[in-house]
C-alpha cells in the first residue's frame, strides 16, 4: 500500500490533539527521534488506498528558533519527506492562526488548513468564505469540529486529493510581500544562500537572516557565506530600525487582508464572552485564584484516593489470590523450590504491589486533562506567576511543575518553553521535588496504615511540602547562580468548554499505560534483582537478616538512624526506588513477604512520627534515575550530579529533622 | 487630535477599551512574543480582567494574559 506522511501542526489550543485523535484512533505512539526530546506523537490511519502517518507536532505561534518547540517543529518540518502539512487552525481565531501558515507558505509545502471548532466560530457569529480563501492562498481548507468528529472524513478526503492531485501553491491569487525595498534585500540574499539553504527554500533562509534568528546565522557561517551577506543584513538593519517587527507586522497585514475579504462577522455571544470574563475575573483573582487553585489540586488527591481506594483493594485481593494459588499449584507440580519462590514472593509480590495503584494514576492523568482541556491550565499559571517571580521563577515554570506531579521526566521536557536557559535550569532543579505518580504508592501505602483518618491531608500536606522546598530549592540556586530578572509571563488564554471524556480517557490510558509498561521493564527487572538478592546467600533464610540485601541495607541502615527508620529493610527500600520510586513499595512488599503481611509488619516497624518521616525521605531523596538522565540530557553533567546530591541532602535533612522535632522522647 | 486623552501604564487599566501607544522597556524576546501573538503598537484592545493579578485583555477573538509587571510597560489610552 501507498504510504505518505502527514504533519499535523498549529498554534496551541486549537484542538490538534483531538484531530490527531480522531484521525488515528488509538494506533499511535510517541515517536522516537533523535535529538528530540519533546514528545511527538505518530499515528497512522488508512483512507482509500493510501496509508496516512500523522506526525503530531508539539503547538507553535512561529516557526523561528525563539523557543525549543518552534525549532523542533521547524526541524521536522522540513527534515522528514513530507507529503502534506496540515494545519489544525482556531476559526474563532483566524487571524492569529493564519500567521504560521504564512511562515509554513514559505516553506513551500503542500498545505490543508483545518477550520477546527467551527461550530464555536459559528456561534460567535463568524463566516468563512472558504472557497475565497482557497483561491486566494492557493492552498484547501475544511470545516472541522474536533470533538464532534464532524468533518474527519472531508479532512481526511482533502489530504488524500491534495497529496495526489494537489494544485501548486503558485495557483495563489496573492502573495505576501514584505514591501519593495524589503523584498529585492531578500532576493539578493536569497541568491547568496542558494546554494547552501537545503533543505530550506532560499527565501525562506533569506527571510531568517534578516530576522536575525540565531539558528540559520549560525548555519550561514559554517557554510561560509555570513561574511558576504554582512554587510547587506547591516544595511537592512540601518533602514528598518526595528526589522523583526517590521516583517511580522508585514505578515499580519497580509492576513488582515485576506480575512476582510473571507471572513464576515455578524454579533457576537456577547453571554459567553462575559461568562468567559467573569470565570477570569474569579479564576485569576489576586487572592481567591490561589485559594482556588490550592483546593482545586487538593480536590483532585481526595477524588484520586477515595475513588481509587476500591479498586485499588480488588487489585489487592486479586494479588494475594494468585499469589496463594501459584504457590500451591507450582508445588503441586515439583517446580524447584527457587522458582516457585521467585514467582510468588519475587514478580507477583513485588510487582503486585506497584500495579495496585494503577487506578490511582489513571484518575490522575484523567482529572489532570479534565483541568487542561478545560482551560483552566493556562489561568493556573498566571496565578502562581506573581509567587513564581517572587522566588525567582517564571510563570511558564508553573506548568512545567504542575505536570511534574504527574511525571518529572516530561515536566523536564517541558521547561523547553521558557526562553532562557537560566530559567530553564532554575526550573529544572526545582522539579524533581515536585511529588510524581511513582511516588504516590508510597505515600498511599503508609498513610493507609498509619494516618488511616487523615489520609487526604496527608498526601496533600506532602505534595506541598515538595512544592515548598522545590521553590526554596529555586531561590537558593536563583541567588547563587544566576542573578538578574526573571523574563515576564505573556500567554494565550483559550477560552473555557467542557472537556473531552474522550481526550481525557485517552490521556490517562497513556500514563496509565506507559506505567504498565514500566512496571512490566524496569520494576520487573528491579523486583528480580531485590529477589535475588534475598533469596541468597540460601542460609540466611528468603529475605532474612543475612542475605544479601539485608548486608546492603544494613549498611545504609546506621545513616538512616536519626530518621527513625534505621532498619534494613528501609534502607533496601530507598535504594531500590533509585530504580523508580515504586520500588520503595515492591521491594517493601519483597522483603516482607507479600501485601497482607507487609502492612501488619510495617505497623511493627514504624511509628507514625517515623512513617511520615520516611514518606518525607521517599519524596525528597535523588528522584528516579530516568529523571537524572533527562536532567543531564538538558542540562549537562554538572546540573544533574548538583541535583541529586541536593535532593539526596534534602531529603535526609527532612527526614531527620521531622523525627528529631516530633518524636515523643 | 489626542488631546483629551490621558496615557496610563496598562496594569492601572480598568475594564474597557484602550488603544497600545506603546511598549516599553520590557525586555528582549517579550515585545517579539506580543507581536507573534499579533498585538502591534497603536491596536485596540479591550481590558476584561484588570491588575492586581495578571491583566486580561481581548484583541479580535484572541484573549491574552501578561504578568502585572510587564503590563507596567505597556502604556495605553483610553477609548471614548
Amino acid at each position: 500500500m501507498d504510504e505518505k506522511v502527514i504533519i499535523l501542526t498549529g498554534n496551541p489550543n486549537t484542538g490538534k490533539t483531538t484531530i490527531f485523535n480522531a484521525l488515528t484512533g488509538l494506533h499511535q505512539k510517541t515517536g522516537n527521534w533523535p535529538g528530540v526530546t519533546v514528545e511527538v506523537k505518530e499515528g497512522y490511519f488508512t483512507y482509500k488506498d493510501t496509508r496516512f502517518k500523522v506526525i503530531d507536532l508539539p503547538g507553535t505561534y512561529s516557526l523561528t528558533s525563539f523557543t525549543e518547540d518552534e525549532r523542533i517543529a521547524r526541524n521536522i518540518l522540513v527534515r522528514e519527506k513530507v507529503d502534506a502539512v496540515v494545519v489544525i487552525a482556531d476559526s474563532s481565531n483566524l487571524e492569529r492562526n493564519l500567521y504560521l501558515v504564512t511562515l509554513l507558505l514559505e516553506l513551500e509545502q503542500k498545505i490543508v488548513v483545518a477550520l477546527n471548532m467551527y461550530d464555536v466560530a459559528e456561534e460567535k457569529g463568524l463566516t468563512v468564505d472558504v472557497e475565497n480563501l482557497e483561491k486566494i492562498l492557493g492552498i484547501r481548507f475544511v470545516k472541522t469540529v474536533g470533538n464532534r468528529k464532524t468533518g474527519i472524513d472531508a479532512l481526511s478526503e482533502v489530504i488524500y486529493e491534495a497529496i495526489h492531485h494537489g494544485e501548486k501553491i503558485e495557483s495563489a491569487t496573492a502573495r505576501i510581500s514584505y514591501g519593495r525595498e524589503m523584498e529585492e534585500e531578500i532576493s539578493s540574499i536569497a541568491k547568496y544562500v542558494m546554494q547552501i539553504s537545503a533543505p530550506y527554500p532560499s527565501r525562506f533562509f533569506a527571510v531568517r537572516l534578516i530576522e536575525k534568528d540565531t539558528d540559520f546565522i549560525k548555519l550561514a557561517r559554517e557554510k561560509n557565506v555570513y561574511e558576504r551577506i554582512r554587510k547587506n543584513l547591516d544595511a537592512i538593519d540601518a533602514r528598518f530600525p526595528d526589522v523583526e517587527d517590521y516583517l511580522i507586522e508585514k505578515r499580519y497585514g497580509f492576513i488582515h487582508g485576506i480575512a476582510k475579504e473571507c471572513i464576515s462577522v455578524k454579533n457576537l455571544l456577547e453571554d459567553k464572552i462575559e461568562l468567559t470574563n467573569r470565570l477570569d475575573r474569579i479564576f485569576t483573582h489576586s487572592f481567591f485564584g490561589g485559594i482556588i487553585f490550592l483546593f482545586l489540586i487538593w480536590l483532585t488527591f481526595n477524588i484520586v484516593f477515595s475513588w481509587g481506594g476500591p479498586f485499588t483493594m480488588l487489585l489487592q485481593k486479586f494479588f494475594s489470590f494468585l499469589a496463594v494459588n501459584a504457590d500451591k499449584i507450582l508445588h503441586l507440580l515439583h517446580f524447584p523450590e527457587w522458582s516457585t519462590s521467585l514467582i510468588c514472593d519475587g514478580i507477583l509480590h513485588g510487582v503486585g504491589s506497584v500495579l495496585v495503584f494503577l487506578p490511582n494514576i489513571f484518575l490522575l492523568f484523567f482529572i489532570f486533562s479534565a483541568l487542561e482541556d478545560s482551560g483552566y491550565m493556562a489561568r493556573a499559571a498566571f496565578v502562581t506567576d506573581r509567587l513564581m517571580h517572587k522566588i525567582g521563577l517564571h510563570g511558564k515554570s508553573a506548568i512545567p511543575m504542575i505536570l511534574g506531579f504527574g511525571c518529572n521526566v516530561p515536566a523536564i521536557m517541558a521547561t523547553r518553553t521558557l526562553e532562557t536557559k537560566k530559567d530553564r535550569i532554575v526550573t529544572i532543579l526545582a522539579l524533581p521535588f515536585m511529588s510524581c505518580s511513582a511516588r504516590l504508592p508510597v505515600y498511599l501505602l503508609f498513610a493507609g496504615i498509619f494516618f488511616r483518618k487523615h489520609q487526604g491531608s496527608i498526601l496533600f500536606s506532602l505534595y506541598f511540602i515538595g512544592l515548598v522546598l522545590g521553590l526554596l530549592t529555586a531561590r537558593l540556586f536563583k541567588t547563587l547562580c544566576f542573578k538578574g530578572e526573571t523574563t515576564p509571563i505573556i500567554m494565550e488564554l483559550p477560552p473555557y468548554h467542557a472537556p473531552d471524556v474522550r481526550n481525557m480517557l485517552i490521556s490517562a490510558w497513556e500514563r496509565a499505560y506507559l506505567f504498565l509498561r514500566k512496571a512490566g521493564t524496569s520494576i520487573f527487572a528491579g523486583v528480580v534483582i531485590i529477589w535475588f538478592l534475598s533469596y541468597f546467600p540460601l542460609s540466611a533464610g528468603y529475605a532474612g537478616e543475612n542475605s544479601f540485601t539485608g548486608i546492603i541495607g544494613r549498611t545504609i541502615a546506621p545513616v538512616l538512624k536519626p530518621a527513625g527508620f534505621g532498619f534494613w529493610q528501609a534502607g533496601v527500600a530507598l535504594l531500590s526506588g533509585l530504580v523508580a520510586k515504586e520500588l520503595v513499595v515492591g521491594t517493601l512488599g519483597t522483603v516482607l513477604g507479600g501485601e497482607q503481611s507487609m502492612v501488619a509488619a510495617l505497623s511493627g516497624l514504624f511509628t507514625p512520627v517515623s512513617a511520615y518521616a520516611f514518606m518525607l525521605m521517599t519524596l525528597l531523596y535523588i528522584p528516579c534515575i530516568a529523571t537524572v538522565a533527562i536532567i543531564r540530557h538538558e542540562a549537562g553533567t554538572r546540573w544533574a550530579v548538583i541535583a541529586t546530591l541536593w535532593s539526596l541532602f534534602a531529603g535526609w535533612l527532612a527526614a531527620v529533622l521531622f523525627y528529631q522535632l516530633f518524636s515523643p522522647l | 487630535m489626542r488631546k483629551d486623552t490621558i496615557m496610563i501604564p496598562l496594569n492601572k487599566a480598568g475594564t474597557g477599551k484602550y488603544r497600545i501607544v506603546n511598549v516599553g522597556p520590557v525586555g528582549f524576546g517579550s515585545k517579539r512574543r506580543l507581536t507573534t501573538l499579533g498585538i502591534f503598537t497603536g491596536d485596540e484592545i479591550e481590558v476584561t480582567k484588570p491588575a492586581p493579578g495578571p491583566v486580561i485583555f481581548e484583541k479580535g477573538g484572541t484573549r491574552i494574559g501578561i504578568g502585572q509587571g510587564m503590563a507596567m510597560h505597556i502604556m495605553v489610552e483610553k477609548i471614548q
